[in-house]
């Protein structure tokens, strides 16, 4: 049989995952609460949470909550468990849905005068230099993922989608170790 | 390589974009003719010169979006949700 | 041997650091700075290949990248590169270098004797010849004798990862138009990257004489990219150009070991400032070893101290060549210099420096067999020689403009095609716009370079720039061949014959004599082409056309374009949540789409066996983590699935699931997945692993479509969720002892019903749910949970069950996989799920398309079982025959063939015209020239009823 086992490099242990190189340290946080809000009512929700803006990947922030925007009605939201324990599953009226995704993303942190350099690697954007779009998504193609990026003052936040960040993880792990 | 302008993301690399076919193709009621039917489901523009295509932001917001495309010179001409 | 010789002082070499290396297995040195090509010539090696068709010995023609001859295969160490371009090859210690496709050396080749047989292999002959019995008979040994190089297959470069820049301005060309244009750039405040070819910049201010801001034009060179450097540009040497793409995206390819890098950049304007390059003249003979383009020449002289040869005829058209002339003569070679045109004021200066000057004269053939010995002119007159320096004109390289889709134009004055109608944010200055100066040069680059703003233009002593005109074509079909392209071995004779075969066209003239497509691109011969061509045909240098440039402008190892996308990163994998566990187990993983999955749990081919039998006989765990989990929300949500999905969802109560079909508009079966209603506004959608993103995509379109967007939202869940499959007749007893704080009674929980539960201090949902048709629960928790759900089955005694043995229990109840049993046509009346086409009125994607012609036939095929005649299963893809009116046809295929652990004989699943009324009907099967009988059967062979369900 085809056993491709070997071929696949384990995931890392989340809780202690840490990359070190290039200029950067790398590793995998866990927000308390990570939640997924679209609608009408998410403006004024966020507000009641203390979050008074929406951020995309160009605009700095580094401390809990912020809300990511990933489609102009849908953010995700990170917070403290206080904060998520305001928040339940499904749609409340009117204009709130709400999906919980604390497990489902995995947050990785770039720290290091590096980081932008590793950037240019990972793709196109030349995020954190052009103007900020109200709009525009916290998505963007990096390494070929999609990954939600928000810019800090010592680096970038990635949020990856849990089946995902293994992979997101292989890459970083490998370009890290390059020096070129 | 192309770069498209998405109305809510702004400019971002073709990659991150999906092609949908052309856009401004409103769904006949199910009464309408097989030929009828078939044009919509089968018949291309294949515009040569400025095109309307819908692309989904797959990679971004994931939002569907038509693209004034110009298929020879790959020129954007402007872009717009497909809901507004 | 030849007479060229090393100079005692000058040059950029470093004399200090010299460096071994060899050719051919002959040991030969060089120094620090030297390039391969300037080594050798250096070395006094004069035949470095063999030609491509008739193995005639070849020299160096040129400089740089118009070098069509020198193509050597290279190793150092690890690295081995089978077409080593020895002009752009920096010298290093320990080089060795061999020719290729030679047969011995290049020095003696034993397939020379093919130059002699010519007359047989002229161009396109394999249209005419070597066709009886059959061409593949004579294809392998031409083959062989053909190509270049040899791969070696065990070479694993491992290229730097790709870098993306963006930038205001990119400069293609570090030359004086390419320098001032990027300072002037820099001054006007502009973000710039100058990119530049070779590994100095400079161009060709590194070996002609100029002054420029009062200093040396190679000082001043250097001088400038400091500057730049210092004020924020970049400037990268050594990286060439390859390709322009849409939206003003260039990439480049910076050379280095193993492969070099690639830079992806996007600019928002590009500058080409690329110069321009020397043609040869076409005589007889002209491939000989020794003749070369004499600013090449001039260029071995002054950047590697290395003189060519000692008696040099210079033969030209143009006042450009006279400079190098005077160097070489100041260099203390004998030169004569024998110029087409009379009367120029040049050929008066040059014999008063005492240079030889035979004017209104040419050369028709280069004299001596495996390297030059002298020249014969038109008029009968003989020069003896050890060099023969031509040059037949300059040609702009404007690749990166046409490649931008702009149209060269010719122009007749200066013999050449120039960029035509200028093209939306490129820029083309310098030799490469058709600068007659250096002055005009400077001016051009600087205008450039600031895009209308103000310009300060660096001064220089003026040197103009000859031209010379179009190609002559007058000796090109004297007795003795003339070559066109050197590296395709095509001669004017062949565009002659290319002619007299009405191949009139560029385009047909290209691909019949294979003129220009050779790796070097046609640099030097596509204008001389074009030149022979409209010669032939009657017509104007102008209306003969021109073909088409393509990127790479330079070839580009695979090694540097994939970059780091190798291995695990050429194609990500979603990962389940609990995979540590699965690796513990000793499972198989296997790649299931996008995903990394356990096959089975163990190597020997029993694992599956085992495993369906304790699926049958026990209860069994599997990972279902990847399977969609797509959340729709709000008032319309029900609207929005009612449309979406085939099956009716909107009258489904809250915590019951259904199994639902959703279609493409064509009709066909998009994908399948069991739906929850979880609440009156909150489903969840399931779908195949393989499909979350498309599934997703799909409500959202519709979303946006149909749908006031404040009403109904699409969140995708499936990451957030860890979900494992409990199933088989003890299935109930190991959820007991999972302790889920669920009533498990039948009544309170039945099948297709969900609740609400409890795992670790976590909420968790329990769906009772069956993919291998015994009693099933399909628990849900956070994926943070997952592996500790996994251990606590197991040890309330479920086995692991791997996907591949899912596969056979699935297919022993006739359940469906979509893609396998279904294809892009493949109705649901087809699978036997015809009802809702009966009574939904309402519209739902895909409504009309049921009711088409083609969907309402006979003949359609349709969801069977297939009872094997025999014990072994049936080959998948088998097709099913009939042999009506004498004709084979197939009238449908095996679509899933499975061993059985509970029946005993094996179980198959196929899509056969009109299977469903044909039961009982015993069928011959095909594939691959075997022959199997099966019988039709109804597409469940295990407990129709169903009642295992609930065991």
């Amino acid at each position: 049989m085809f056993d491709r086992t070997a071929f696949w490099s384990p995931a890392p242990d989340w809780r202690h995952a840490r990359l070190e190189g290039r200029g950067l340290s790398i590793a995998a946080v866990t927000p308390p609460a990570l939640w997924r809000l679209s609608g009408t009512a998410v403006p004024s929700l966020l507000a009641s949470l203390g979050v008074s803006r929406t951020i995309g990947p160009r605009e700095a922030c580094d401390d809990l909550p912020y809300a990511l925007r990933l489609s102009p009605d849908s953010v995700l939201l990170a917070c403290s468990a206080a904060a998520a324990a305001r928040l339940q599953r499904g749609f409340t009226a009117p204009g709130l849905a709400q999906t919980e995704l604390t497990d489902g993303i995995v947050c990785i942190d770039l720290a290091g005068p590096g980081a932008a350099d590793l950037m240019a690697l990972a793709g196109e954007q030349a995020l954190g230099t052009a103007a900020a779009r109200p709009q525009e998504s916290a998505r963007v193609l990096f390494a070929g993922l999609t990954v939600a990026v928000m810019l800090r003052s010592d680096g970038w936040r990635l949020h990856v989608e849990r089946p995902w960040a293994p992979a997101l993880w292989r890459w970083l792990a490998e370009h890290v170790a390059i020096t070129s | 390589m192309q770069i498209f302008h998405c109305p809510f993301c702004g400019p971002r690399p073709d990659a991150e974009f999906h092609y949908a076919g052309d856009a401004d193709k409103p769904r006949p009621a199910r009464d309408c003719s097989d030929e009828e039917w078939a044009r919509y489901l089968l018949m291309r523009a294949n515009a040569r010169g400025v095109a309307r295509e819908l692309w989904v932001h797959r990679a971004g917001c994931g939002r569907w979006i038509v693209l004034a495309r110009d298929t020879v010179s790959h020129e954007i001409g402007g872009s717009e949700p497909l809901n507004p | 041997m030849s007479t060229s010789r090393r100079l005692p002082a000058g040059g950029e070499i470093d004399r200090s650091r010299p460096l071994n290396f060899s050719f051919d297995g002959r040991a030969l040195s060089g120094y620090a700075g030297d390039t391969v090509a300037s080594a050798l010539l250096a070395s006094g090696v004069q035949v470095l290949a063999r030609s491509f068709k008739y193995h005639r010995p070849r020299g160096l023609l040129g400089v740089d990248h118009e070098e069509p001859n020198a193509i050597l295969d290279l190793r150092l160490g690890a690295r081995h590169d089978p077409n080593a371009r020895a002009t752009l090859e920096p010298l290093a210690e320990g080089l060795q270098l061999s020719s290729v496709h030679a047969l011995g050396t290049a020095g003696r080749d034993l397939l020379a004797v093919l130059d002699r047989g010519a007359r047989f292999i002229p161009a396109a002959f394999y249209y005419k010849t070597f066709m009886w019995p059959h061409w593949h008979v004579y294809e392998g040994m031409i083959r062989r004798l053909a190509g270049l190089g040899r791969v070696d297959a065990r070479s694993r470069a491992q290229a730097a990862p790709h870098r993306h820049l963006a930038v205001d301005l990119c400069v293609v060309g570090a030359g004086a138009a390419g320098l001032a244009a990027a300072r002037g750039a820099v001054a006007a405040g502009r973000s710039v990257l100058l990119v530049e070819q070779r590994t100095r910049v400079g161009g060709a201010l590194l070996w002609r004489d100029a002054t420029v801001e009062g200093e040396p034009g190679s000082r001043w060179a250097g001088r400038v990219a400091a500057g730049l450097e210092a004020a924020g540009a970049r400037v990268l040497a050594g990286t060439a150009a390859v390709g322009l793409y849409d939206h003003n995206a260039v990439v480049l390819h910076e050379r280095g070991p193993d492969g070099g890098r690639i830079w992806q950049v996007r600019a928002r304007e590009i500058v080409l400032t690329t110069g321009a390059i020397e043609r040869p003249l076409l005589f007889g003979d002209n491939d000989r070893p020794g003749v070369m383009l004499a600013d090449a020449a001039l260029e071995y002289l002054r950047r590697y101290a290395v003189v060519a040869g000692e008696r040099i005829v210079f033969a030209t058209g143009n006042d450009t060549t006279y400079v190098a002339a005077q160097a070489f003569a100041a260099a203390g070679a004998r030169c004569t210099i024998v110029d087409s045109r009379t009367g120029s004021p040049a050929q008066d200066a040059a014999r008063a420096a005492g240079i030889e000057v035979v004017a209104g004269a040419r050369v028709e053939r280069a004299l001596g067999r495996g390297r030059v010995e002298g020249a014969r002119l038109a008029s009968g007159a003989t020069l003896s020689a050890d060099l023969l320096a031509v040059s037949g004109g300059w040609t702009p390289l404007i690749h990166l403009y046409c490649q931008a889709r702009g149209r060269p134009r010719w122009d007749e004055e200066r013999g050449t095609l120039l960029p035509g109608e200028p093209v939306a944010g490129l820029r083309v200055a310098g030799a490469a716009g058709g600068a007659r100066s250096l002055a005009e040069a400077l001016a051009a680059g600087a205008h450039a370079g600031t895009g209308g703003g103000r310009v300060e233009i660096p001064d220089c002593d003026d040197r103009p720039f000859d031209w010379g005109g179009p190609p002559d074509t007058r000796m090109a079909f004297g007795e003795r061949r003339a070559w066109v392209d050197l590296q395709n071995d095509v001669t004017a004779k062949d565009v002659a014959l290319a002619v007299r075969e009405n191949f009139r066209a560029v385009e047909h003239l290209k691909r019949y004599t294979t003129l220009g497509m050779a790796s070097d691109q046609g640099r030097t011969s596509n204008v001389n082409g074009l030149a022979l061509l409209a010669e032939r045909t009657g017509r104007t240098l102008a209306q003969a056309g021109v073909t088409t440039f393509r990127p790479p402008f330079l070839p580009v190892s695979l090694a540097a374009v994939a970059g780091t996308q190798r291995g695990e990163l050429q194609a990500p994998l979603r990962r389940l949540p609990a995979e540590e566990v699965h690796r513990a187990e000793g499972a198989e993983l296997r790649e299931y789409g996008d995903t990394l999955r356990p096959a089975a749990y163990g190597t020997s081919h029993d694992a599956l066996l085992r495993e369906c039998r304790a699926a049958r006989e026990r209860c069994v765990i599997l990972d279902a983590s990847s399977l969609g989990k797509i959340e729709v929300q709000g008032p319309d949500a029900a609207a929005l699935l009612d449309f979406v999905f085939y099956t009716r969802l909107s009258n489904l109560a809250p915590g019951r699931l259904r199994y639902a079909l959703a279609l493409a508009e064509s009709g066909a079966i998009f994908d399948d997945g069991v739906v929850l209603r979880v609440a009156a506004e909150h489903f969840v959608v399931s779908c195949s692993s393989s499909h979350v993103r498309a599934m997703t995509a799909h409500l959202e379109e519709w979303r946006e479509d149909r749908f006031d967007l404040s009403r109904v939202f699409v969140h995708d869940a499936t990451p957030q969720w860890a979900t494992m499959a409990i199933s088989g007749p003890q299935s109930r007893r190991v959820l007991e002892a999972l302790a889920l704080g669920v009533d498990l009674d039948d009544a309170a929980f039945p099948h297709m019903s969900a609740h609400d539960g409890v795992f670790a201090g976590r909420r968790a949902r329990i769906a009772r749910v069956s993919f291998t048709g015994e009693r099933s629960y399909e628990v849900s928790v956070p994926a943070g949970l997952a592996a500790e759900l996994w251990r606590r089955a197991r040890a309330a005694g479920a086995e692991p069950l791997g996907v591949e043995a899912l596969g056979a229990l699935r297919c022993e109840k006739g359940f469906i996989l979509v893609g396998v049993e279904t294809d892009g046509e493949t109705m649901p009346h087809d699978i036997g799920m015809g009802r809702a086409r009966e009574t939904r009125t309402d519209a739902y994607l895909g409504d009309r398309s049921l009711f088409t012609p083609a969907a309402c036939r006979s003949g359609r095929r349709q969801l069977v079982g297939v009872a094997a005649a025999s014990a072994a299963p049936l080959p998948v893809g088998a097709h099913a025959l009939s042999r009506a009116g004498g004709r084979r046809r197939s009238v449908g295929w095996v679509t899933s063939s499975h061993p059985s652990a509970a029946l005993g004989r094996p179980v198959a699943l196929a899509m056969i015209e009109d299977g469903a009324s044909r039961h009982g009907e015993e069928l011959e099967f095909e594939h691959f020239g075997a022959m199997h009988r099966g019988t039709l059967v109804a597409p469940c062979f295990l407990d129709p009823s169903g009642a295992r369900l609930n065991v």
